[in-house]
């Protein structure tokens, strides 16, 4: 999802399209529950009643977002959750649950914010880290359209360099194929048998990676993701240069 | 230990698990701290602690077998302690340390000389009864001339109970070894005695066998000093003659101070004395062959009988000198066993020898002490006294060479005795140990 997308999306959905909101929601419930756990400085389920505050606090920021302010989506999106949980946990105080952590982090959310707006560097870094996890959660979504989650994808990783370069090159030959391509991002499968019969790639290693075949195609196919992007291109460069 | 470092953004956090895409395009699963939910996006540290996981179990394994070892290695040297209740110290001069069970049967020997440990390699069956390792060791030595039948030899031996417990009959284990010298026609002193742990102990010190530390002991007691390198390569036998002439002194004033029966028994005691009297006999003896005994007494005594002009009472004095040594060796084993050993080993020319240089001693003794007189008659029927008489000549020459060799001692002897006839009987006990 583009910037622009973005906040065509979070206007049409402040003026009451429940499917662009439905939209939204779906694509940051990572971000939600992962930014709800942080501050709770616990892990947050959807059964929680921390991650339901965490939604509410999401909605309240489409519907309030500011599109010309000098914040990024994330980063309101990022302080709502916070002050409603920190709300929530004042009320729960009284019922004797203290969460002692909070004074602190609600500190820090304040020299944070200052110091995002005072220096230029620190937002920029923040706009960087917003995009990075914007990316981040595109190609979450993405691989869940393959059946993929992050967690598997340590298994499937190459162990040695040169298995790795094997792999890109497998890549890049899929990406110049756009039969393959196609056949592809149409049925969300890797169309092994295919890549094996073309370019004469082994099909146990294809099959033994197959899942980080698929991540790197993906992160082929959206050069936009420009910070994704050069995690991947390194080793490529590492090895020109040894 | 080693840790490995992995740095990458966070894509993914789970209840256990970080998900990291690490900047060279890998992808890792770092556990989670309970503490930290680490943002999506960004940039998170593990430092992974690699504890080597076979090495672990190798760990494991080796801490096992230690424990393992020395449990075993404890039981199996308590099990050899057991074993051991007997040490047997025996020192021809081979010095060799014998080690036994309850029963008697060899577990263990040490050497303590390079005699020893040439004695103890010729030993054939090193696991059989004390009894036989003892005559065997016996036979070993004479074939490697330690003892031979020339010579007079000494047998020391020392039992020393491990255990409390102290079952053992002395006397099997003497009559075992005279019997395996008279078999081999050696003439042999043995002497058998008991001794106690402590006695291991303040040996091993000094870096001696048991039977020479006891010597040395005795030594020291004499203020004597030795050189206990040498003791400890030297048959004991060749520092007997050292230990006599001290104990002479010494003893004569003991001597003086005791009651007349304890003189008897040292007069009786003491074979060497007569030995150098026997030295000046046989000079005399071709000039009288036979006189006042005619019947018995050869030519020694006859020459005893020129100097002293007493003969008339030399064969029986002779034979109830051998009975009082007799009951002295039952008491302090010791030093009168060489007696015992004479009177068994008849057929022995040295000890015949001895006889009848006692003979002649003992005549002078009486010179000096009557109360002699009251026991001879009894004892007369004594083998040594025949055997004497039969082979008086070789004696004779046997004593010859003895005599050069001591005639130096001899000649104070003869001295001393004319001043005090005291010390002569002193002097003569020692002067057997040295045979």
């Amino acid at each position: 999802m583009k910037e622009t997308e973005v906040t065509t999306y979070i206007l049409s959905a402040a003026n009451g399209d429940e499917i662009a909101r439905e939209k939204l929601i779906n694509h940051y419930k990572p971000y939600i529950i992962n930014t709800v756990g942080h501050i709770c400085k616990r892990y947050i389920t959807w059964s929680d009643e921390e991650s339901s505050i965490g939604l509410l606090a999401f909605n309240r920021a489409i519907e309030t977002y500011d599109v010309n302010a000098n914040k990024t989506f994330l980063n309101y999106v990022y302080l709502l959750i916070k002050r409603e949980l920190i709300d929530y946990f004042r009320r729960e105080q009284n019922n004797a649950h203290i969460p002692i952590e909070v004074d602190a982090t609600d500190n820090q959310l304040t020299t944070n914010v200052y110091d995002i707006e005072k220096s230029m560097n620190s937002y920029k870094e923040s706009v960087q880290r917003e995009e990075l996890i914007e990316e981040i959660l595109e190609l979450k979504n993405t691989l869940l359209l393959f059946h993929i989650e992050f967690e598997e994808l340590e298994k499937f990783c190459p162990k040695h360099r040169k298995t790795k370069m094997n792999l890109l090159k497998i890549a890049d030959d899929f990406i110049r194929d756009s039969e393959l391509v196609e056949s592809f991002s149409m049925k969300k499968r890797l169309p092994a048998a295919k890549l094996v019969e073309k370019y004469g790639h082994r099909l146990k290693t294809i099959e033994r990676h197959r899942k980080y075949i698929i991540t790197l195609i993906i992160l082929k196919l959206h050069p936009e993701w420009q910070q994704l992007s050069q995690y991947i291109e390194i080793p490529l460069e590492s090895e020109d240069k040894s | 230990m080693k840790s490995k470092t992995y740095k990458g953004i966070v894509v993914n956090v789970t209840d256990e698990k970080i998900s990291l895409l690490c900047k060279n395009g890998d992808f890792k699963n770092v556990p989670r701290s309970k503490s930290e939910i680490p943002r999506i996006g960004q940039s998170y540290t593990h430092i992974e602690k690699q504890s080597f996981q076979l090495n672990r179990s190798v760990r494991y394994v080796s801490l096992v077998a230690i424990v393992f070892l020395t449990l075993i290695g404890y039981y199996m040297s308590t099990f050899i302690k057991e074993e051991e209740s007997y040490l047997f110290a025996v020192d021809i001069n081979p010095s060799i340390e014998i080690y036994t069970d309850e029963n008697f049967q060899v577990t263990k020997m040490e050497f303590l000389n390079k005699d020893g440990e040439i004695v103890v390699n010729e030993l054939r069956n090193k696991g059989a009864k004390i009894t036989s390792i003892l005559e065997e060791i016996i036979t070993v030595a004479i074939n490697e001339n330690y003892l031979s039948e020339t010579e007079n030899g000494l047998v020391n031996l020392t039992v020393i109970p491990l255990e409390n417990k102290n079952e053992l009959k002395l006397d099997e284990i003497e009559e075992t070894v005279r019997n395996s010298l008279r078999t081999n026609v050696i003439t042999a002193d043995v002497s058998v005695d008991n001794g106690s742990k402590d006695l291991i102990e303040e040996s091993r010190k000094v870096n001696l066998s048991i039977n020479k530390y006891q010597l040395y002991k005795q030594f020291r007691q004499k203020g004597i000093d030795v050189d206990v390198d040498n003791l400890r390569e030297n048959p004991i036998a060749s520092f007997m003659d050292k230990f006599d002439e001290t104990n002479t002194t010494i003893q004569q004033d003991a001597d003086n101070n005791e009651n007349e029966d304890k003189s008897e028994n040292i007069l009786n005691s003491k074979d060497n004395p007569t030995q150098k009297a026997k030295q000046e006999d046989n000079k005399e003896k071709s000039n009288k062959s036979t006189i006042d005994q005619g019947k018995q007494e050869n030519k020694p005594s006859e020459k005893i009988e020129k100097n002293k002009k007493q003969n008339n009472q030399s064969e029986n004095q002779k034979s109830t000198n051998k009975k009082v040594t007799e009951n002295k060796n039952t008491g302090v084993k010791k030093e009168h066993k060489p007696i015992d050993a004479s009177q068994q080993n008849n057929k022995n020319r040295h000890e015949k020898d001895k006889k009848t240089q006692e003979a002649v001693n003992n005549e002078n003794e009486r010179s000096n002490a009557n109360k002699d007189n009251q026991q001879p008659q009894e004892k007369i029927a004594s083998p040594d006294s025949v055997n004497g008489k039969e082979k008086a000549n070789e004696v004779n020459e046997n004593q010859k060479n003895v005599n050069k060799k001591t005639e130096a001692g001899n000649q104070e002897q003869s001295k001393k005795n004319e001043e005090n006839p005291k010390e002569v009987e002193v002097e003569k006990g020692k002067g057997r140990d040295d045979e």
